[in-house]
């Protein structure tokens, strides 16, 4: 009977050594919570940001002073290139700013795309987008860029575009993200600047032209 | 008295033969000057070479470490859901939209020189060299003038690392046999070189090479070839 009830221990310890959640060798141990947070994305966009903005045609040497066309204001309102000519590439100075925020810690992708091709509203013919306006780095102030400087194009989207007129801005819905204009690598702020150049072909029709160019900003 | 009229009569002579010698050549009786301007934007994209490997050492011994974790039995789905990373309903985005707008009218002078492409693409691999013929064509419409230059260039580098001069063009009569070898494009501030002198209506070919350094990063790039037609 002693021998049963020692056997019974024993085989009681046994048990409890294999069954309990507390088997680990360690006498502590840690536990790894993990948990996904939802990255919060924020950004302004403006315009026109510094003064000096505006037209300039492309030229070698001595640059013209910029200037605007009559949709344009300091800080806010259209890029507009005013009077432009067929077959002549002009520069627009300090035409947009992005001001990024985000927590993600991997930082963001930024997309810039046409919501459309550059729109003649009066006869609704078109040019190609991404042979009529670029993109080029810019600067808060102190901007040395020229029509003639390296840049890249604007491309019309292939997403679902939403509401898009003259006087509407247009949504973009993307199931599938085109390739970054930029991109940040942490969850500090950023700060991008911007420059515009429209290459006015030398066929286009006479009149007034628009597009709608949509930022994007998506945390990586 | 007559002395004095010599002088003058020679001072006169001189000032002529001065104007004469100094005179710019004409077309006309106009100074030869530039009558139009046409630009091909020319975007470069490039893949780069990956790192080479580093090299596995021969030595030391080739350790292999392993990190296990115990967790409560039961827990598993509640503590560790990895899953959540995979879902699309969560993606953090902001959006806004600027208007991009201008007053176009038609440039009497924009058919004068004309070009069949305002935009070349060019894709490539980062150390090899690259040609596509025919890119674009440069035509003289100066159907009534005789004798006219078309000058070209580029107006900038690609990038501050890679000069422009790695883009040559060969440029001949559209349907002759192109030249022996490309010439590398002179880059801005460089005095643009002469494409080609000849008269009246004339269509070029330009075929383009470009080297790309082994050391230009993956990336798009570009720059712009500028044509400028004189008489």
């Amino acid at each position: 009977m002693r021998a049963w009830i020692g056997s019974l221990a024993i085989a009681v310890l046994i048990a409890l050594a294999v069954w309990s959640p507390a088997a680990a060798s360690n006498s502590t141990s840690s536990v790894t919570l993990k948990w996904y947070g939802q990255a919060v994305v924020k950004f302004s966009l403006t315009p026109n940001y510094a003064s000096g903005y505006g037209t300039v045609k492309a030229v070698f040497g001595t640059q013209p002073a910029p200037a605007p066309g009559p949709d344009a204001c300091l800080a806010g309102c259209a890029i507009d290139f005013g009077g432009v000519m067929g077959g002549i590439d002009y520069l627009y100075k300090y035409a947009a700013h992005l001001n990024i925020q985000t927590n993600d810690v991997s930082g963001v992708n930024v997309y810039g795309e046409g919501a459309a091709d550059f729109t003649n509203t009066g006869d609704g013919s078109t040019q190609v987008l991404n042979q009529t306006l670029y993109y080029l780095p810019s600067v808060a102030s102190g901007d040395t860029n020229t029509g003639f400087s390296p840049s890249l194009p604007f491309y019309q989207t292939t997403g679902t575009v939403s509401g898009n007129s003259f006087g509407t801005a247009p949504t973009i819905t993307y199931a599938t993200y085109p390739s970054p204009m930029a991109q940040t690598s942490s969850a500090a702020t950023a700060d991008l600047y911007y420059d515009y150049q429209l290459k006015v072909p030398g066929a286009a029709t006479g009149g007034q032209y628009y597009v709608w160019i949509v930022y994007t900003v998506v945390a990586k | 008295m007559k002395l004095q009229l010599q002088r003058w009569l020679l001072a006169v002579a001189a000032l002529a033969l001065l104007v004469v010698l100094g005179k710019a050549p004409s077309y006309g009786g106009l100074a030869i000057q530039q009558r139009s301007q046409q630009t091909v934007y020319i975007l470069v994209n490039v893949t780069g070479i990956a790192h080479q490997a580093v090299p596995k050492t021969s030595s030391g011994s080739d350790a292999i470490a392993a990190r296990f974790a115990l967790r409560a039995k039961g827990s598993a789905a509640s503590v560790d859901s990895t899953a959540l990373s995979g879902t699309t309903d969560l993606v953090a985005q902001a959006q806004h939209a600027v208007r991009v707008e201008a007053e176009v009218t038609p440039n009497p002078n924009a058919t004068l020189l004309v070009t069949n492409q305002t935009n070349v693409t060019l894709n490539g691999t980062a150390g090899t060299t690259i040609t596509q013929s025919c890119a674009y064509t440069v035509t003289s419409n100066a159907v009534s003038i005789s004798s006219w230059t078309i000058k070209q260039g580029l107006a900038s580098d690609f990038d501050s690392a890679w000069p422009g001069h790695d883009l040559a063009n060969n440029s001949y009569l559209n349907g002759a046999t192109p030249k022996p070898t490309a010439t590398p494009f002179v880059v801005y501030p460089s005095a643009w070189t002469i494409m080609a002198t000849n008269g009246h209506q004339q269509t070029y070919c330009v075929d383009l090479t470009l080297t790309i350094p082994a050391t230009v990063p993956t990336g798009a790039y570009s720059t712009t070839a500028v044509y400028t037609i004189w008489y």
